[in-house]
């Protein structure tokens, strides 16, 4: 049972299908706020199916094991997290002790597999993404956590179903914490003030810059289940109390945060996103911890 | 048309390489790829690596330094990869055909896939030229 749960129906086929409609939304909002017209709803499904048709091209000097290897893991690991999200809401029977725990653990794991897997390709220019990227997931993961413990801290439990019998505009110090875990995981995904390791323009598309054909496929993929996953995490965490339209709403207004935050803002330097995470949003989320302790 | 032929001609990613231009060509493309004309409704792509790229984009002329590099980059790109000559100079050279510093067209040194002639070539002819492209190699 447990093999369907993670292949088929909340798991591999089912997100897959689900995050190429989440992503094509982002894309065509992109389009009408710059006031064009935008890609058909099958444009992901395209993108994905030419990309499994090409040829793979792997650089001389890469260590083959270790380019190829992390990117499966990375993918398994997030339809796992996709699977457990799903599972949580649809059959609340099945969360488990710790799983807020797992689940913050497995989100991690894509981006370290993208580390390993372009620090063997052996390019200089992907050196640079990955030293980027580690700076960076050191600047935000303390925050997500300080936002997540708020929560664990109001429900004094650390199973997701706990979690979800609270709401965030009940108290000051969920506010505090939804805003910062909105902005990590804004950081997480790689989105546009924060897609310092991918930098299109500036590093050739940094740590993603050796990929061809199906392993760029399985980045591409990972990315869009993390993108659909991750306001799955935030309601589930945060917003999840009220009926079932209601928490359709609450899905599309947080894909269309991040939608809006990216398509305003413009890049940032590493030195200035660490100072952001490090001196401005790390202070706000340990005050929404001492808020939390205070009972506020 | 089978599915992967039709999502192969439905998201072309083009990588942009400028051999030398003098950069006019350069701006007519980065002109189709602004919102008025709006190339992401037809998939295609700008994409920074050509690890990424399905096409091509070749503007000006090769000569002695970076004949070579044309070559290098065509064979480190993943097949099918489609090249486009964007502008008179990479068609057929131009007025640098008799140049001392130009050793051959594009065309002999990777094998191209469509030409768009123009000095330079307007967004919407370049726009035309992608669609030819499309249509050639959906029969």
């Amino acid at each position: 049972m447990s093999i369907i749960y993670y292949l088929i129906f909340p798991g591999f086929v089912f997100t897959t299908i689900f995050s190429m409609i989440v992503c094509w939304f982002d894309r065509k909002l992109t389009a009408r706020l710059q006031w064009r017209k935008g890609p058909p709803l099958l444009q992901n499904f395209y993108d994905l199916f030419k990309l499994f048709s090409k040829e793979v091209v792997i650089p001389d000097s890469a260590n083959k094991t270790l380019f190829v290897l992390p990117l499966i893991i990375g993918l398994f690991s997030t339809v796992l997290v996709a699977t457990i999200e799903w599972l949580v809401i649809i059959l609340p029977q099945h969360s488990f002790v710790g799983d807020v725990v797992v689940v913050l653990y497995l989100f991690m794991i894509p981006s370290i597999m993208f580390m390993i897997s372009s620090a063997a390709s052996g390019n200089p220019i992907a050196m640079v993404g990955v030293s980027r990227e580690i700076k960076l997931m050191l600047s935000y993961e303390l925050p997500l956590v300080c936002a997540v413990l708020v929560s664990i801290i109001k429900s004094g439990s650390i199973r997701f179903v706990d979690l979800m019998k609270i709401s965030a505009f009940s108290s000051v110090s969920e506010i505090i914490a939804l805003v910062v875990a909105i902005i990590c995981f804004h950081a997480k995904l790689g989105l546009v003030p924060f897609d310092i390791a991918e930098a299109e323009t500036e590093l050739a598309s940094g740590i993603f810059i050796e990929y061809s054909g199906p392993l760029l496929g399985i980045v591409r993929l990972t990315r869009q289940i993390l993108f659909s996953t991750a306001p799955l995490f935030i309601i589930t965490v945060f917003l999840f109390k009220g009926s079932w339209w209601l928490l359709v709403i609450k899905y599309i207004l947080i894909v269309v945060i991040f939608t809006l935050i990216r398509n305003v803002n413009p890049r940032l330097r590493i030195d200035q996103a660490i100072k952001f995470f490090w001196f401005i949003v790390f202070p706000i989320s340990l005050l929404g911890i001492i808020l939390a302790l205070l009972g506020l | 048309m089978n599915i992967l032929k039709k999502s192969t001609l439905k998201s072309l990613w083009v990588f942009h390489f400028a051999l030398s231009p003098c950069n006019n060509c350069d701006i007519e493309i980065l002109d189709a790829l602004t919102p008025r004309y709006d190339l992401e409704r037809f998939g295609i792509q700008l994409v920074g690596s050509i690890r990424h790229a399905d096409v091509l984009l070749v503007t000006g002329v090769p000569n002695y330094k970076n004949y070579k590099k044309l070559v290098e980059l065509y064979e480190q790109a993943p097949k099918p990869c489609f090249v486009v000559a964007v502008g008179t100079c990479s068609c057929g050279r131009g007025v640098f055909k008799d140049s001392y510093n130009s050793p051959c067209p594009v065309d002999q040194l990777v094998p191209v896939s469509a030409y768009i002639p123009g000095c330079p070539p307007k967004p919407e002819a370049i726009i035309a030229g992608v669609v030819k492209l499309i249509k050639a190699l959906s029969k």
